[in-house]
């Protein structure tokens, strides 16, 4: 007795204010359900309040990117928020500026939702979904660029654009994060999404990628990206490719010759050495298919004496600029690769008369 | 103690036997939060508004609970969990009903459960045998006198920020001899009023 | 150990740029590869955009706040930043792009040296700001690497 009488007291009073703390809880943090306006009435939401806004998005199958799974530490999430969402926190003044805060971006996984809230987001973010996939099959292309070739399971089908990309999950020690990779199987091709991934040691995406067996379960959300290839078969594609940014050109050219096999289009890529090809046979199998399309391979590192090499030498803006005419016709480029290559390339096509609106490449 | 006017506790509480100075309790979130002026008030108005509250409750949880039950040992940890209750219960309430003051404190609200000025000023009511209105009196001036120190050494922490401090006492060291300073400078009030 | 003004530490940023520049410059001008060389011309061109962007920040709406005292350590970026990475005229375009990472870490070293102080928030906002667009930078750096292409 002299031991149980301090023992229910404290537990008693315990008790006491653990539920006069659920009451409070449920009176007092309890905000019904929220709209979420998206795009000015394109889409309403109804939410539970008490959320963050990139979860409650998530959750009504809205895919924000995000690269860090909502912990604030990406920055990716961006979204416009019109009404409704409080004043910005300290967790997001580190990733916006000045003027994304007067226009009222914030970061979706830090706004929490605690009344009605109105949201701008690009018009693309409502089609995008997330996907379960399994790995069909995988191969090295080169020594260390992976091709991987993912059957969707739920949903069976993507309705994706060339140059769009996807964000693959991928497990980490802190949670899974998401990477970003374009697609490269071309858009008639709407059970699968294959991937080609340069192994970047220490990347925690890459390593997941390179492990990837056949029959393995994946998940991705996507399509994401802005680009829209033009409609008009006039209109002649340059494609221009460096390192390993070759996936969204690979897209590009399989789903510009499924729909105009007379189509005019050149693709040069640039690599170091002759052990960086990849795709060459498969290209000029195609080239032989379409006599309008015309494939440069370009390598920048001399040869070893003993190699064999009929191709371009030399940077690829070098090949871009002896191939292709200076003059006005109605062309279109797309770029893939690191800054200084493209800013090179550009620097050519505009000496052969390609405006600025005529160039699009991958934000880096 | 039953001839001490609540008036004069309140006085007492803020000069003379000023919790952070004479006691020297609360020093964790006092050298933490005492950089800038605007944080450290908000803070303090915190503190007032939970040290003034606790005292109240924990007043009647000990007089009506543990005293009859005759289980007066186990204040201390009755009064802990009293005060993180209520400081649950108060971040709940401004979260929901004032968003602005709840991003202005930030971090600050929850950190009031681990400042001892609070847990002291209950357990001074004990000791004291305060009446409940000299209590209450005790709580809010505790609160008003710790709050009155923390201003008082942010300002001097925000002018001190570039005069030339020897190496070895940046930070904190200099501010612990600052408030040692400050304490001695609060004795000059000793003889103004007296309790205890 | 002393104090001097924030416009002060933009202009030794400044400074640090124009070296980065100099030094990138210089790598171009005596590397045997190709590769390096397209890429440390568009480093050093880079390196001057941001060079004049810090000096102009004294002028416009940070007038206020360039006038504003900072405790300095004369080591924050000095020589030392340069010493012991001096690269070989054939290095390859993976080790200039390491290095580069390593001097960014330099100028991020004295922003956060800054930002440790208890400053003005609109300082605390203009450094911040610049330790963001360093780590961009580095980043930036890290996947023109993984790119393979020079």
């Amino acid at each position: 007795m002299v031991f149980l009488l301090p023992i229910l007291v404290f537990a008693g009073l315990l008790v006491g204010l653990t539920v006069a703390l659920s009451v409070a809880e449920r009176v007092l943090i309890n905000y019904g359900v929220c709209k979420i306006d998206i795009n000015r009435g394109d889409k309403i939401l109804e939410v539970d309040g008490g959320q963050t806004l990139l979860s409650a998005l998530n959750e009504s199958k809205v895919f924000i990117p995000s690269a860090c799974g909502g912990r604030g530490s990406c920055g990716h999430c961006k979204i416009t928020v019109r009404a409704g969402g409080g004043p910005v926190l300290p967790t997001e003044t580190p990733f916006l500026s000045r003027a994304q805060v007067r226009a009222g971006v914030r970061l979706a996984c830090q706004v929490k939702i605690r009344e009605d809230i109105e949201i701008t987001i690009p018009e693309d973010l409502l089609n995008v979904q997330m996907f379960t996939a399994e790995v069909a099959t995988t191969r090295l292309v080169t020594h260390d660029i992976v091709e991987v070739l993912l059957a969707l399971k739920e949903p069976a089908e993507i309705s994706q654009r060339p140059g769009q990309y996807v964000q693959l999950q991928a497990p980490s020690p802190e949670g899974p994060v998401y990477r970003a990779y374009s697609i490269s199987s071309p858009s008639y091709e709407k059970d699968t999404v294959e991937l080609i991934i340069r192994l970047v040691p220490g990347g925690i995406g890459s390593t997941y990628a390179h492990n990837l067996e056949v029959g393995d379960a994946t998940v991705l959300t996507g399509p994401y990206g802005e680009f829209r290839l033009s409609e008009d078969p006039d209109v002649e594609l340059v494609c221009v490719g460096g390192g390993c940014g070759m996936a969204p050109m690979k897209n590009i050219i399989y789903t510009v010759y499924e729909r105009w096999p007379d189509r005019k289009c050149w693709l040069f890529f640039g690599c170091r050495t002759t052990s960086d090809i990849f795709y060459l046979e498969e290209f000029q199998e195609l080239a032989r298919k379409h006599p309008n399309f015309r494939v440069v391979y370009a390598l920048s590192d001399p040869l070893s004496p003993e190699e064999r090499w009929d191709g371009e030498t030399g940077f690829v803006h070098l090949s871009v600029d002896k191939h292709i005419e200076p003059g006005g016709a109605k062309r279109s480029a797309f770029l893939c690769g690191p800054p200084p290559m493209i800013e090179a390339v550009m620097k050519v096509l505009a000496d052969k008369g390609f405006t600025p609106e005529d160039i699009f490449y991958d934000e880096f | 103690m039953g001839e001490i006017s609540p008036f004069v506790i309140l006085i007492a509480a803020i000069f003379t036997n000023n919790i952070l100075l004479a006691n020297f309790l609360g020093m964790c979130s006092f050298l933490a939060v005492s950089k800038e002026i605007p944080t450290a008030a908000g803070l303090g108005a915190a503190v007032i508004f939970v040290m003034t509250a606790t005292t109240a409750i924990n007043f009647g949880v000990y007089h009506h609970v543990l005293v009859p039950l005759g289980l007066v040992y186990l204040q201390f940890i009755v009064f802990i969990a009293v005060i993180a209750a209520f400081v649950q219960f108060v971040e709940m309430f401004v979260e929901r009903f004032s968003l602005h003051l709840y991003h202005s404190l930030g971090i600050f609200l929850p950190l009031i459960t681990v400042n001892c000025a609070i847990l002291g000023v209950s357990l001074f009511m004990i000791i004291r045998k305060y009446t409940f209105a000299q209590s209450v009196a005790f709580g809010f001036g505790g609160g008003v006198g710790w709050t009155l120190a923390i201003i008082l050494i942010a300002g001097l922490r925000q002018k001190m920020r570039y005069s030339d401090v020897p190496r070895p006492f940046r930070g904190v060291a200099i501010a612990m001899i600052i408030t040692g300073v400050m304490a001695m400078a609060f004795m000059g009030f000793a003889g103004m009023v007296r309790i205890q | 150990m002393g104090v001097i003004t924030v416009g002060e530490v933009l202009r030794r940023a400044s400074e640090f740029e124009c070296r980065l520049m100099n030094f990138y410059l210089d790598l171009a001008e005596h590397a045997t590869r190709e590769g390096v060389r397209l890429l440390t011309d568009y480093m050093a061109r880079h390196r001057q955009r941001l060079a004049e962007a810090l000096e102009r920040f004294p002028e416009q709406e940070y007038r206020r706040i360039s006038e504003l005292p900072i405790r300095y350590e004369p080591a924050s970026i000095d020589d030392s930043c340069f010493e012991e990475r001096e690269l070989p005229p054939d290095a390859t375009a993976a080790d200039v792009l390491d290095k580069a990472v390593e001097l960014d870490e330099c100028l991020v070293a004295l922003y956060r040296h800054v930002l440790q102080q208890e400053t003005d928030p609109a300082v605390r906002d203009l450094f911040e700001s610049l330790v963001r667009s360093e780590e961009k930078d580095e980043i930036r750096l890290k996947k023109i690497k993984a790119m393979n292409y020079f």
